[in-house]
Parts: C-alpha cells; structure tokens; sequence
C-alpha cells in the first residue's frame, strides 16, 4: 500500500514492488498528462515533480522520471503532475511562459518540460524568497538537460525558461500542502515487499535474509530490466531512506591522502561540488557540464549506484580512490566494514568485490596534488549520455621535462576500467616529444585490451 | 548503420585518438593541462 | 564594417548579369507577398490573427496535459493489447510458425500471422513489397511475424516473450546484405536506377582545368518521434472499423486497412486529432499497425490497441536513407564547375516503400543552389536486409545536397580560397541557370541576395578570422565555419498528390467549425487553417475551431508532407470561406436589399455600401438570418496547384524521370 498526495489530495494505491509511478499514473490511475516516451530515463517525456519535507517544514521538489521511479518510493511524499499544475483556467509561470513563447510543438514533450520548468520554478523560489533568483544558462541547462524535443530546437522553450522568472510571484501558487511524513510502508507478505529500510543496520539485515532482492535508489538501471526485458521483482529493497548513506565528508585517509567520502545523497549538487574540488579535471555528471545526464535520473541515483558498477561504472565514472562496503561476513554482533582501492573493486563485467549481503557504504575520492595534470576525455553517442563508448583519464606530472607518475585510465575498453600506471621503462620517465609518449606500453595495451 | 559507436573498432579508434590528443596536449607548450576547461568539455560534446 | 565578397569582380566566368536588378524585382516580389500585395488578397490582413504569431491551437491543452494522444484516449473496458513479435534475424525463411500454441498461451485472446489475413497481405504504398507479416522470407531484423492480443499491455508482451522461449518460431537465418554499395554493384535493387543528364558531361570533364574527385557516406537517422507508433481501432456495427492513429496519411490507412480486411473503403473511417511528432515516419510506417490492429478487432469483435515499446518502434520501422554519394567534376582555374557526374546510392532497406521518390528527390538536389554545367546524375536504390527506409524530413534532399556541398569544400581546399568564395561562383546565374535535369531556376538574384545579406548579418568574415587564429592555437579542437545556401523543391513529385479538400461548417450561433485533410504533428498546421478561415471570414480566431483529421469528413486526401500541408489545405480551406461568403453575400444583398456590389466581412460583421448609407450586420445575426432563409451554412473547398510539371526528356538509353514542380522559392537556410 502506498500513501502520498497526488497534486495535493492523499491518495493510498495498491501495487506490485516493481511498479513504475508512470504505470500508477496512466494505468492505475488513469491520469494520462504524463506521457511515456522511451520507458528508460531517457527522454523525460515522463517527468514528474516528487516533494518531500525538509527540515523547516517546507517542501522541496525534485524532477524525476516517472518511468523508471519506483512507485513505491512515493510512500509519504507529494507527487505533482502536469494535470496538478493550473488553478482552474489560471496557468502556473512555467505553463503560462510555454503558452506565450511557443514551447510547444507536437506537444507529447511538453509535459515532461512544463514539469522540469516547475521544479525549476519551485527551487528557485525556496532559494531566494520573495524574487525569483536570475537564471544562469548552467542551471537552465542542467534542469531541462533530461527532457528531449525533437520539434522546437529548443530555443523557444529556453525562451519560455527566462521568460518564467519574470512572472508574478503570487501565479506561481500551486496546491502545496506539506507531504505526510509518516514512516516508510514496512509492511511486507512473504511473496512482495517493497522494503525501504532507514538504518544501514535495517539494510544489512535484510541484504542477509535476502540478497536476492534487487537494491534500487533512481532505477536508471533496474528498473530498464522491468521496461525493456519485462523482469518481475516480487521483492525489491529500497535505500534512499537510509540515512547513514546520505552525507558528504571531507577526510584524510590513514595513509595521508585527503580526499572526501561521497555517499549517495545529500544536497543535490554538493557531491558534483566535492568531485569538482576533488578532481579539478572532472566535469562530474552532477555538474552542470553538460557531460552527464539529466537532472530526472541524477537525483535519486547521484554519486553512487548500489548497481552502479554492474553496468555503468566500466564506461563511466571517475576512478581513482577507494571504495567501503559494509555488511560482509559477521563479525561479532558488528557490520562488518572494510575498503578496497577501486582498482580491486571491479572483477569482471558485472563482477565486482561486493561479497554476499554486502553494500558499498561509501566511495573515497583522493584530492588532486596541485602540481599534477590531469584530463578526463570522454567520447558517446549523446551528450547527455552517462554511458560513454571510450572515456579516457590521464594523469601526470612533469619534472624538469620529464613525465613522472604517469596514469592511464581507460572506460570502455573492456569489461571493467583498464588502469597502467607509469613505472620506469613504462610511460613514466618519458621525455615528452612528438610521437615518444607512449610507444611501448600503448601497443601493449592494445595487444590485451578488447572492447 | 548498426552500432559503430559502440563497436570495437570505433572504440579502439577513438581511444587511440584521445592518447594521440593527450600526446598533443602534453607536447604543446602553452595548453593549460592542469584541468579539463568548461571550453573544451562543451567542445567535446559536439566532437562526438 | 568589412568588404563583401562581390560576386561581380571576383567571379570570372560570368556573363555580365545585372544582379542589383534582378535582387530589387525579387525583393520587390517577396515584400510584396509578405506585406499583401502578392497573389493572395490581404483586404483584410491582420485579422484573425493571420499573419501574426499565435499560440499553436492546442498550446493551453500541450501545457495543461489534457492533449489527448493515442495511448490517452478514452477506450472500451473490454479493448485488447496488441504486442508484435519480430523476426531476430536479418535474413532467412521462417521455416515454422505454430501459432495455435501461441493462442493456447496463458493471457493470450488471439494471435494473427500471414495466414490469418483475410484480404491483401501486401501493403507496400506506392509499389508492392511490404507483406504485412511475414510468409517465408524474412527480409530485416525486426520483421513482424505475428501479433498477438492479450488483456493487458504488458501480458501481450510476456505472451511474445514466452512464445519465442516455447519455440513457436524456427527460423532459417541466411547471410544478410548489409552494404548498399556492395548491392548496388550486384544490381540488386528496390526499383530501377535513374539518371539524369544534360550536355556533354563527359567531354566536360576532360577539357576541365581541374578534376576533383570523391566520395561519402551519408548516415541514417531515427525519426524519434516522441510519441511511438500507435492506434486504436474500434469494430463498426458494419464489417468495418473505426481507427485513430498517429499518422501523416489517413487515406491511405484507410485504404490500406480496408485491403486486408477485405471490405470497400466506405466501411472503414480513420482519424487522427495530433501526433506527437511524425518527421516522415508516419507517413507510409504508420499503416502496418492500423491494419494488424484493424484485422483483430474484426476477429474478436473487440477494440485493439497497438502501441509499440521505443525499442521495437526503432527495430520495426524505417530511417531516413544511408546514401552513399560519389563525385567527379570538373572545374575552371577559379573553381566553377563545368560538369561531371555524381552518383548517389540510397540504402533503401528491403522493400521500395518511398524510395523511388526519395532518390529520385536526392537526385533534384545533388545540384543544390549551384549549377553542375554538363552533368550527369545517376540514382540507384539498394536493397539491403534493413528495414524499409521511409520518408524523412527533406525526403532526400539533404542527402543530396551533401555531396555537392563536400565537392564545394574540397574545390575550395583545391583552388585555395574560402569555401564561401567558391559557394558563391558556383551559384545558379543568368547563363548557368539550367539544372541538370532541363529546369530553368528563376528568381536568381533572390538567391543571391540572400546569401550576401547572411554574408554581412552573420559577420561571416568576421568569424572566419577570429577561427582561423583560434585554430592556429589550439592543437587538437578545432572550429569550423560554413555557410550554405538551400535550393529546396516544394510539393509532391508525383503530381496527383498536389490537391486537397476542407470542410467548412457554420453553426446557427456563429461559430465556424473547419475540418480539412492535413494532419497536424507539431507543425502547426491546424493553427494556420484556423487563421486562413478567420481572416476569410474576418472572425477572431477564438470563433473558428478545428476538429480532428478524418477520411469520413475530407476524403482521398494526400499525406501531409512535403513541405505543402499549409499551401495546399489553406487554399482549399479558403476556396471553402469564398464559396461560403459569396452565397451568404448573394442571400444579403437579396434578404437586406443591399448593394452586392463592394460587399464585405469585417471585424465580426458584414459590410455593405459606403458613408451615410453603410450598412453592418453582424456575423451571428446574418448567419441565423441565412439559416431562416434556407441558405446551407457548410461548404467543401478543394485545391489544386497550377501544373507546372513537365516530363524530363529522356536520357540516352536512360529511363525517364519526372520533374518535380518548380521550386518556387529558393528557400536558403544559413548554417553556423
């Protein structure tokens, strides 16, 4: 049973564990503004705003993709829609700017961009009270980066964008009644739950007694399993509850690297913050670059995907550093922690350290020496896409004209990231000059890499 | 017609074209190496 | 501000053309159209919002997410999910097929294959070739070979999905043909190779001072239409049924879904309010799932609904054509092209669909907005073991105008001097005014007044030095700049698709209903129409509503494509206003005793005589009036271009094409 407001009034809904909310919409519901364009977290045709309360009381909004949200994750919160937006024949800013500024086409996009555009609105509001705050094109562009539109070309809608920080603030009321902040639906039969544990501890226990049970934060990737490969899940585990994985930490490890432990959520974009001062050189998809996805996907998921390193990891992310798992074996009455370097993380394709029961706790990013040069290339079929055909990251420094402590990382190349470090007689050494940088180990990589 | 992009060829292609850009970087005198610029991050998008 | 490139002074083998006149009548043409002098009457401009921005008639509804869609709309209890199960290989026979244990299937109320099709099984468009499931051959990966219905979406899909894993399906697979340009030198293709040419190209090339040559791959691309494929189709009380689809072509659905039932097209209605998005892909690949859709609803007695998932709408339905184009010119010392040939190969997927056109239209503009000279253009269409590739924005055009365009880079490159220098030598001019299939261009200083103004507005020169010294920095990113004219044909190739009807209704309180064959997709069309009827009728817009695309209100219409819907719809939707207004007029003049003479609509009411004598009688009081005095308040209107379309003479030992219709305008687009 989930209970939740939709655009304001409390619903309570039955559905299976691995129900989307767009499903709960459309079919269970039958509110049909929201429209399914691709069923993958693609396309944003599909966005919705979900609010939940924050410590003042207020309610704070965030894009997501219906199709691939679990509708479970709903318990407790306010689901806004493109129905819920106007009052009466009253537009709301972002609806009314997409009216007046011709943002729509075809129109089977729109939704999905009046709902980005609210969200937008809504967090613009919160942040600077009365008046709207102005509109940096990075944060234009990082809010509607998730929604595509095959008419317009987009300028019309970035038009309507500009346009709705300049509306009246008192149109821009919308049904905001705060969300029921009722525990988390527990309940569960033997043959379907959606657990949403709050404790890492709750989260333990339940990885023991049933790690069968898929882990799911922004279901950017299970839940294609559901869309595309029509996967059943009668038992799904939900951790974006758990508050112990929702922090950020500047640190200096044991052995002198300072560095942050990221952890799955937080602040939306402190973690982007964090990669950025922690690796100059990476443009991090929480980052407005333009590098990653969307703002629907990246909310729930963020920095770190319990499933991240099935699928994404091999081509995506930044490398260097350590991961934490906890759970493991019993020790004692305790969770088990230890860490690994991220090097000895990964496996195989979709085989990594994790041990049964196990969940990556936190993942430790090192701070870049100053004196060191750093590029993080990557190469994919779309911008936007988090999933690269080749991402490249080079590291080095130069003394006295001589390259030291050089490092190659590579993403889709094989199975899992490919790393060489610099050795003498390796890369490392090299003086750089036309076409001596990397002779040797280069074709060596070549000979063993196969993508 | 089909994948190119995530073909292996496409792949071994391109990653020999990112060592062959970093050879360029690092060769270069006056290229600022100590990060990736906003610049060439939008670039790149449309490199693709 | 800088020096413009003159044409005049740096391009040598000009005739002397007076281009300042020619530009000033064209100007004075173009103006005129857009201020209202031109060949449409502008009396009564400004009304009904024509020629003013509006928002798109469905903007509040877009915004709101009360625009119904397909998958939106209200349906039966009883309706059915349809799912299609596709061929996972490229090439082979489907050696057996047991549908009776894909209907014994848990979930599954029917299935339907080749067998089970009671009419045509044949719905290729224009040529045959398309079956409608697959018989033995299996010609691309993600043919249909059956369908099946079930309570529920997701149930249909688990019955495919658990039909393949029981093994209904055994197939064959054979090697696939995947290369145009390996097919092409098989000979095998969906229709005959065309060519077309003018003067001794041959010759051309040899005495040229200059020869460039050279090849390229023009890739295909996916419509993305961000509403998939889908329709609803309900059973008659008759023995056909009613469909609402998400398709540019709703005549020929209809005539389609007709076929494979079996039954005269009055039995079966189409209808279609928007799409979200068509591009050319629902032009012809919208029928199939209309017709499988139409065939089990007959069967069952029940409404089916098809919509496909994203991943097998890209799998079963066509892109724009892969070309493959080569080039050898010849050119002077300053890099006018005197002649060649170019030869474009289109990968044309399996079956012909639209292909004949496609190429041939790629062929119309390999030329682009520059003249070839002595040329000669051939045209093949590859069969390859891909989907049927369709319709796309530009139909070939673009493909075309690639090849062209990379010969201007490489003469650029070879003579030295700025691509645009060169774009602009090349240009049709007086004397070099003659395409290579026998059209003479017109209103050649229009087009070459555009591309100097864009020149100047864009800084062109400006740009290209600021990137010159970005790039002699900057070791690995590099900029780029081009700017580059348009030549695009509007209208149909094939001529009989250049007509279309409306339907005009006035209600006893005024307000005006318009309904014509054009669908709407994003483009704005029903927008347009509505203004086209509010200024005929001099109404506010608000007074004029558009319904729904249907083949029961506006028959035998052309699909909407082709850059024409607005041109040819308005003017039927006028052609109805005029027809209209003169009978309300004639009634007026007789019931009111007015002077016909000078009678007119405007601001909501009819007008007549002048000064002290005018009389006004508002529009809802004249329309009740004329209903009382049993005059019909609802009119059809029809249009038909002008023909302007004559047969090319046929090449030596060449089949004959056709000419497209005059590209009127040579529309030039500026490319940063």
């Amino acid at each position: 049973m989930i209970d939740f407001l939709l655009n304001g009034q409390p619903r309570r809904c039955e559905a299976s564990p691995d129900t989307s909310v767009l499903e709960l919409l459309r079919d269970t519901l039958g509110q049909t503004g929201t429209k399914e364009g691709c069923a993958s977290g693609d396309c944003g045709a599909c966005t919705v705003a979900i609010g939940e309360g924050d410590a003042a009381g207020k309610t704070r909004y965030h894009a997501a993709n219906a199709c691939i949200t679990p509708a479970h994750q709903l318990q407790g919160r306010a689901l806004v829609t493109v129905e819920g937006l106007a009052r009466g024949e009253t537009l709301h800013p972002a609806q009314a700017a997409m009216v007046e500024h011709h943002g729509s086409q075809c129109g089977f996009c729109t939704p999905g961009i009046v709902m980005s555009l609210f969200t937008l609105h809504e967090s613009q509001r919160q942040e600077d009270g009365e008046r709207p705050a102005p509109l940096t094109p990075e944060r234009l562009e990082a809010a509607l980066g998730g929604n595509l539109c095959r008419c317009t070309g987009y300028r019309p809608i970035r038009d309507a964008a500009l346009a709705m920080g300049d509306s009246p603030r008192g149109a821009s009321r919308v049904a905001r009644p705060s969300p029921d902040a009722a525990a988390p639906a527990t309940e569960a039969t033997p043959e379907a739950a959606f657990i949403q544990p709050t404790t890492l501890e709750a989260l333990i226990a339940e990885r023991r007694a049933h790690p069968e049970a898929p882990i799911v934060a922004g279901g950017t990737d299970l839940w294609l399993e559901v869309t595309q490969r029509l996967a059943r899940f009668p038992r799904v585990v939900d951790i974006t509850r758990v508050d112990e994985l929702a922090a950020l930490e500047e640190t200096t490890l044991e052995d002198g690297r300072a560095g942050w432990w990221i952890w799955r959520r937080g602040d939306v974009r402190a973690p982007g913050a964090a990669v950025r001062r922690a690796l100059p050189g990476v443009r991090p998809p929480a980052a407005s670059s333009g590098l990653g996805p969307g703002a629907q996907p990246r909310h729930p998921g963020r920095q770190h995907r319990q499933r991240l390193p099935h699928r994404r990891h091999p081509a995506g992310a930044a490398r260097p550093g350590r991961a934490a798992m906890a759970g493991g074996p019993r020790d004692g009455d305790g969770m088990a922690e230890r860490e690994l370097p991220l090097d000895d993380f990964f496996l195989d394709y979709k085989k990594t350290a994790l041990r049964e029961g196990e969940v990556i706790r936190a993942i430790f990013l090192p701070r870049t020496e100053p004196e060191r040069h750093l590029k993080v290339w990557k190469l994919s079929k779309r911008r936007e896409d988090d999933i690269s055909a080749v991402l490249g990251a080079f590291a080095w420094r130069i003394e006295e004209g001589v390259l030291r402590d050089v490092r190659l990382a590579f993403g889709g190349m094989a199975a899992i990231p490919a790393t060489r470090r610099g050795r003498r007689g390796d890369a490392g050494g090299a003086v750089p000059q036309r076409g001596g940088l990397c002779g040797g180990p280069c074709r060596r990589w070549r000979r063993t890499s196969s993508p | 017609m089909s994948d190119v992009r995530g073909s292996a060829d496409y792949r071994r292609l391109s990653a020999a074209n990112l060592l062959e850009r970093l050879r360029l970087v690092v060769t270069a005198d006056d290229q600022d190496t100590t990060s990736t610029s906003a610049r060439e991050v939008m670039l790149d998008a449309y490199a693709h | 501000m800088r020096t413009l490139t003159r044409l005049s002074t740096k391009a040598p083998d000009t005739r002397h053309v007076d281009l300042d006149t020619d530009a000033a009548a064209a100007r004075r043409d173009l103006e005129g159209r857009i201020q209202g002098s031109g060949p449409v009457a502008r009396e009564t401009l400004g009304q009904g919002g024509a020629g003013s921005a509006r928002a798109h008639e469905s903007a509040i509804k877009h915004v709101t997410g009360r625009a119904a869609y397909i998958d939106d709309l209200q349906v039966p209890a009883d309706y059915l999910h349809l799912a299609l199960a596709l061929s996972p290989v490229a090439h082979g026979r489907l050696r057996r097929l047991d549908l009776d244990r894909v209907r014994a299937l848990p979930g599954v109320v029917d299935a339907v294959g080749f067998h089970d099709v009671p009419g045509h099984t044949d719905i290729g468009p224009v040529f045959p070739g398309d079956p409608l499931f697959v018989d033995e051959e299996i010609s691309y990966a993600g043919q249909v070979l059956f369908a099946v219905a079930a309570e529920s979406h997701r149930a249909a899909r688990e019955a495919v999905k658990a039909a393949f894993d029981a093994g209904v399906v055994e197939i064959d697979e054979q090697p696939a043909s995947l290369d145009p340009v390996a097919a092409a030198e098989r000979g095998e293709f969906v229709r005959p190779t065309h060519i077309q040419e003018r003067g001794d190209w041959a010759a051309s090339l040899e005495d040229a001072a200059l020869t460039v040559t050279g090849e390229q791959f023009v890739g295909g691309q996916e419509h993305f239409y961000l509403e998939g494929q889908a329709c609803l189709v309900t059973p008659t009380e008759d023995e056909g049924v009613v469909v609402h689809t998400s398709n540019q072509h709703p005549s020929e659905t209809q005539k389609l879904v007709a076929e494979v039932l079996g039954v005269p097209l009055h039995a079966v209605t189409v209808e279609v309010r928007r799409m979200g998005g068509g591009f050319g892909g629902k032009e012809t690949q919208a029928s199939p799932w209309a017709c499988v859709a139409a065939l089990i609803s007959r069967r069952t007695g029940r409404a089916a609904k098809l919509r496909l998932p994203r991943g097998e709408d890209m799998r079963v339905t066509g892109k724009r054509h892969p070309f493959h184009n080569r080039y050898r010119l010849g050119v002077d010392a300053q890099g006018v092209i005197q002649g060649g040939e170019i030869t474009v190969i289109g990968d044309c997927g399996y079956s012909p669909d639209l292909s004949d056109a496609i190429v041939d239209r790629a062929m119309f503009h390999a030329d682009n907005a520059y003249s070839l000279g002595q040329a000669r253009v051939t045209g093949h269409r590859a069969r390859t073991h891909f989907a049927s590739n369709t319709a796309f924005r530009g139909f070939g055009g673009p493909q075309g105008m690639m090849v062209i365009e990379a010969a201007m880079d490489d003469i650029a490159r070879r003579v030295g001097e700025d691509p645009l220098t060169i774009r602009k030598r090349n240009l049709y001019r007086q004397g070099r005014d003659i395409t290579h299939y026998g059209q003479s261009v017109e209103q050649l200083g229009l087009l070459h007044e555009l591309v100097e103004r864009l020149e100047a507005s864009s800084d062109y020169w400006a740009r290209r030095r600021e990137i010159a010294a970005f790039n002699a920095q900057s070791p690995v990113v590099k900029r780029g700049l081009a700017l580059t004219p348009v030549k695009f044909g509007i209208s149909f190739t094939a001529q009989h698709l250049n007509q279309a009807g409306a339907l005009l209704h006035v209600y006893t309180d005024g307000s005006v209903q318009i309904n014509h064959g054009g669908t709407e997709m994003g483009q704005g069309l029903h927008t347009k129409i509505c203004q086209v009827v509010a200024r005929e009728l001099a109404l506010d817009l608000d007074a004029v509503r558009i319904t729904a695309t249907r083949t029961d209100k506006v028959p035998n219409t052309s699909p909407t494509a082709a850059s024409s819907g607005a041109d040819l719809n308005g003017m039927a939707a006028r052609d109805a206003c005029l027809t209209l207004k003169a009978r309300l007029f004639d009634f007026a003049a007789e019931h009111y005793e007015l002077d016909r003479e000078g009678m007119r609509l405007e601001d909501g009411a009819l007008v007549a005589g002048i000064g002290e004598s005018q009389r006004r009688i508002p529009w809802g009081e004249l329309v009740q009036t004329a209903y009382f005095g049993r005059v019909s308040l609802s009119e059809k209107g029809f249009y038909a271009t002008r023909s302007s379309t004559t047969t090319a003479r046929p090449a030596r030992g060449a089949p004959s094409t056709t000419m497209p219709s005059a590209p009127r305008w040579p529309r030039c687009a500026w490319t940063p």
